[in-house]
């Protein structure tokens, strides 16, 4: 028995000085690490009950219940990508249940509305639409399918608007309709129709022969005054192509304006990211004096789900010089309303917005100015919007502003 | 002349025969000891195995040690190893069997035995480690791969256990231990309904199943 006792010390012995000891007991994690990482998670600490499950039983583990609570754990963390892989591995797994098949269906759920806030339609309907399939009693794939609406379809929208521009002592005031007819052939094209014809009338004052140049001099006061109706029409044709990380876009545009007839022109937008990235629209207008071009680049990101930001600036460049403007934006959306608004600080001439096909035709420098769009949802397929519009604008020697109210319907069938 | 002859002859012929008898005698003497020490070492085995029989196991163990003074066999290694555990003595049980592990590299037997006294001594974690070597030789050792799972529960490693007695359960169905035991690695896991379940499949057919009922009083 002693001989057998020593034989033991000797071996073990052995088993230390040649490092045999040492070897590293692949299972020895796993002894309680189920406990551990429910208690972890319970203390709040999700990540690190997912560290400690993947260092115990690795990413690929042939254990049914661990490939389901990491799937569950990555789910919680936000990694959707990893939940849903892990989810696919359970469900092939023997014991496989139905709540393999739950998870895998809420798991496509979260990811489908983060597709849909990027901007990812056809990525965002695929996984509802498996979600659905492989839980049909589940209410939120359905949900996001709903919102999502049938891929192809029609949401036009109409607009009208009351406007008025002042220039000391000259002033306008007059009205516009706007339609805008936007048909997604399918979750990747768009197309889209769009007009807007406004008419302004005012008094425009006009300097006797004699009198000094423009200026804010006794001469103006001598004036005289004449009244005018401007009329503009404005049409817009744009097809789009949006992925994940790339939308791209196209707009001819045509405007007719009382005494300079036809400006043709056109615009590109160029979006690459998804809840962050960059966003760059050019545009160009050929006018009577010459053709003028601008650019866009904007810097975009969504924090959470229902708060954007934008900064960037505008630079333009036509007949009557340069200008360069700092370009701000926000946007808050909720389930039942929405606003958008953006602010310039600096020199903007005609600028073309592609969102809502328009031109800002003043024949002056707009150097400082604001918009803002708020939509409520009135029902599943109506929204009511509103928005508000003021720009200071400037020409040789006088300033003034611009000032719009529109009110609108959109149409979602 | 011949009748003379003829006794000359008959008296050659007893010589040549008490001296084939004498050399045999001798030859019979000369191996006389060993066959003595085999009939010896066969009456300690007999004396063993009757021992174990009346469940004198300190007996038994004796008789094998005075076998292993006279040479250890690997079988006598693993013979110890069994006894030392029917007597409740799992240290010395233990080292007898990775005795005769070690002489027997591809022996499946002795590090089964091994699980034996590790069980019997609730060395977890050591007869985890014993069940996996026996099954790096022999895969589908169902002997091993039960223990296995039982001393996976008791460690807290309710996954693989799960995993293990759900594997047993395929090959063996009737077995309700395995039922059992997947029941309560689900419980562990915080899977009661599935568990359940399990569990009244089995009292079903073992209406005084405890481990079952157990599982079913769980709230």
């Amino acid at each position: 028995m002693r001989w057998m006792r020593l034989l033991g010390a000797l071996a073990s012995l052995l088993a230390v000085t040649t490092g045999a000891g040492a070897q590293p007991d692949p299972y020895a994690l796993r002894a309680g690490a189920w406990d551990k990482s429910v208690q972890l998670e319970r203390s709040g600490d999700v990540r690190g009950a997912r560290d400690l499950l993947m260092q115990a039983w690795g990413p690929e583990s042939d254990s049914y219940e661990v490939t389901m609570r990491l799937a569950y754990l990555e789910s919680r963390l936000g990694r959707t990508d990893e939940a849903i892989a892990l989810y696919r591995r359970a469900r092939a797994m023997p014991p496989a249940g139905p709540d393999a098949a739950d998870g895998l269906a809420l798991a496509l759920t979260a990811q489908g509305y983060s597709r849909m806030e990027e901007g990812d339609r056809a990525g965002a309907r695929a996984r509802f639409e498996e979600a659905v399939a492989l839980s049909p009693s589940a209410e939120a794939p359905r949900r996001g399918l709903a919102l999502l609406g049938p891929a192809s379809r029609v949401d036009p929208e109409v607009w009208a608007a009351f406007l008025q521009q002042s220039v000391e002592p000259d002033k306008f005031q007059g009205w516009a309709v706007f339609a805008h007819v936007p048909w997604w052939v399918n979750d990747r094209f768009r197309l889209r129709l769009a007009a807007r014809y406004l008419q302004t009338q005012g008094d425009v004052v006009t300097a006797p022969p004699d009198s000094p140049s423009p200026g804010n001099g006794p001469g103006r006061r001598k004036a005289s005054s004449s009244r005018t109706t401007d009329r503009q029409g404005e049409l817009y044709a744009a097809i789009g192509w949006s992925g994940r990380y790339v939308a791209v876009q196209g707009m001819g545009l045509a405007l007719m304006r009382k005494g300079e007839g036809f400006i043709p022109g056109g615009a590109t937008s160029l979006k690459i990211g998804a809840t962050a990235g960059l966003h760059v629209e050019q545009a160009i207008l050929s006018r009577n004096a010459g053709i003028g071009w601008q650019t866009l680049p904007r810097l975009y990101g969504w924090p959470s789900h229902s708060v954007g930001l934008a900064a960037g600036a505008r630079y333009t460049h036509d007949p009557r010089g340069r200008g360069l403007s700092g370009v701000a934006g926000l946007s808050v959306v909720g389930r039942a309303a929405a606003s958008h608004a953006q602010a310039h600080l600096g020199t903007e001439r005609w600028p073309v917005t592609m969102d809502t096909p328009a031109v800002l035709a003043l024949d002056a420098d707009l150097t400082a100015g604001a918009v803002v769009t708020s939509t409520f949802r009135l029902s599943d397929a109506w929204q009511v919007g509103v928005q508000g519009q003021w720009e200071k604008i400037e020409v040789p020697a006088f300033q003034g502003n611009y000032v719009s109210l529109a009110t609108g319907l959109i149409w979602s069938p | 002349m011949a009748e003379s002859e003829d006794k000359r002859s008959k008296g050659m012929m007893m010589s040549i025969q008490s001296f084939v008898t004498v050399v045999l005698l001798a030859g019979m003497l000369a191996v006389a000891e060993p066959v003595g020490a085999q009939n010896d070492v066969a009456s300690l085995y007999r004396a063993s195995y009757a021992s174990e029989a009346s469940r004198d196991y300190p007996a038994a163990i004796s008789a094998m040690r005075t076998v292993e003074s006279k040479g250890s066999t690997y079988f006598v290694r693993v013979r110890l190893g069994w006894l030392y555990y029917l007597s409740g003595d799992y240290v010395t049980s233990a080292q007898y069997y990775r005795s005769a592990a070690a002489a027997a590299p591809r022996s499946v037997e002795a590090r089964l035995g091994l699980t034996l006294p590790l069980l019997a001594s609730k060395s977890w974690r050591d007869l985890e480690r014993a069940c996996r070597d026996v099954l790096a030789l022999d895969a589908n050792n169902a002997a091993a791969r039960a223990r296995l799972a039982h001393a996976l529960y008791m460690i807290g490693n309710y996954p693989d256990s799960a995993t293990t007695y759900r594997a047993l359960i395929e090959q063996y169905p009737a077995e309700l231990d395995h039922q059992t035991g997947l029941g309560w690695a689900l419980v562990k896991m915080g899977k009661g309904a599935e568990a359940k379940q399990i569990f009244r499949q089995v009292l079903a057919v073992s209406p005084d199943n405890a481990n079952a009922k157990a599982g079913m009083a769980l709230p």
